[in-house]
């Protein structure tokens, strides 16, 4: 079993989180707390470090049910990929997004951390 | 948990937080031209929901929610509730966070429309050092397109980990396509005033 796959995972009031098919995070619901990365960032780091123990090359993270999140969320996705930029280049993986075409905070949002990370970072609309 | 059932029901509809926590009545007040159709208003000062509460965290979730409701419900432009969302929760989250405690602390959330725009505005009493933060970054991004504007508040938030992400307004700008207008009175209080079209 992946080190991905045995990580603890918090319970969220307003979301879900799930790891799936040992490659893939899945967030849906809302995200909108107050200080999101009291619980969230923890866990980001720990999927994270999990990745680069199992070697992945690429991780997809599925938020077409994430219907809403507020800034401070967002800034968390901001930190995943700077974390990731922040590795030699050997080390790195590519975070791919899937997201909802429909979804105008998800177009935006990760079109904007692209552009700021550049490759480490994929982004796939596809309907849900 | 406040009861929001019925807010669309009638010709004004209440919320009545029933939680210990918080114990103030909070009153949403929806008015009775939703129901005639007529969002061109005669009487452009009168909104057409009036919102007023304490500065608590709790709210807004719910208050969010019913904005994308009303405005999904209201106007027949798919994407205005998703954009009137981001607006709502950027303005009240700031207005929250950073709103002095007190009697006088009330905010009062307004959504007003002439038919072809749609606004949203919030008054509030903040933390003065929050008011010079505020004023100076409405005159940083008013030199910029929204899209760049929002480009470089992702790109301070990549680089300051430790800093609060600071999205917000640029938020409003971009992903709410609205015009931001700060308003402020002698007695300390303020209205932040996103404007944006239908």
């Amino acid at each position: 079993m992946s080190t991905l796959a045995k990580i603890d995972i918090p319970e969220l009031d307003t979301a879900t989180l799930e790891i799936v098919n040992d490659g893939r995070v899945r967030l849906s619901g809302t995200i909108a707390a107050q200080s999101p990365a009291s619980l969230l960032r923890p866990c980001f780091q720990a999927i994270h470090e999990a990745a680069l123990r199992d070697g992945c090359r690429q991780l997809e993270v599925d938020v077409q049910g994430l219907t809403f999140v507020n800034s401070s969320s967002i800034r968390l996705f901001i930190d995943w990929a700077m974390w990731i930029q922040a590795l030699e280049e050997d080390r790195r993986y590519l975070l791919r997004f899937l997201t909802h075409p429909d979804i105008t905070w998800q177009n935006t949002s990760f079109a904007a951390i692209k552009t700021i990370v550049g490759d480490v970072v994929s982004i796939e609309a596809q309907a849900a | 948990m406040p009861s929001t059932g019925g807010y669309m029901g009638g010709l004004a509809g209440l919320i009545f937080a029933a939680s210990p926590v918080v114990p103030r009545t909070v009153w949403i007040v929806t008015s009775e031209r939703l129901l005639m159709q007529d969002h061109s208003s005669a009487d452009p000062d009168r909104p057409l929901v009036y919102i007023r509460l304490r500065p608590v965290w709790t709210y807004i979730d719910g208050i969010r929610d019913f904005t994308g409701f009303f405005c999904d419900h209201t106007f027949s432009e798919p994407k205005l509730a998703q954009r009137a969302r981001v607006v709502m929760q950027e303005t009240l989250e700031n207005a929250i966070k950073y709103s002095l405690r007190g009697p006088e602390s009330e905010l009062e959330v307004a959504i007003h429309s002439t038919g072809d725009s749609l606004q949203i505005s919030v008054s509030s009493t903040p933390d003065p050092q929050h008011l010079e933060r505020l004023r100076s970054e409405l005159t940083t991004m008013a030199d910029k397109e929204p899209k760049q504007a929002y480009l470089d508040a992702f790109a301070r938030a990549a680089t300051s980990p430790e800093a609060s992400a600071q999205l917000g307004l640029a938020r409003i700008c971009f992903e709410g396509e609205a015009e931001l207008r700060l308003e402020e009175q002698e007695n300390g209080r303020i209205r932040l005033t996103a404007t944006g079209a239908i």
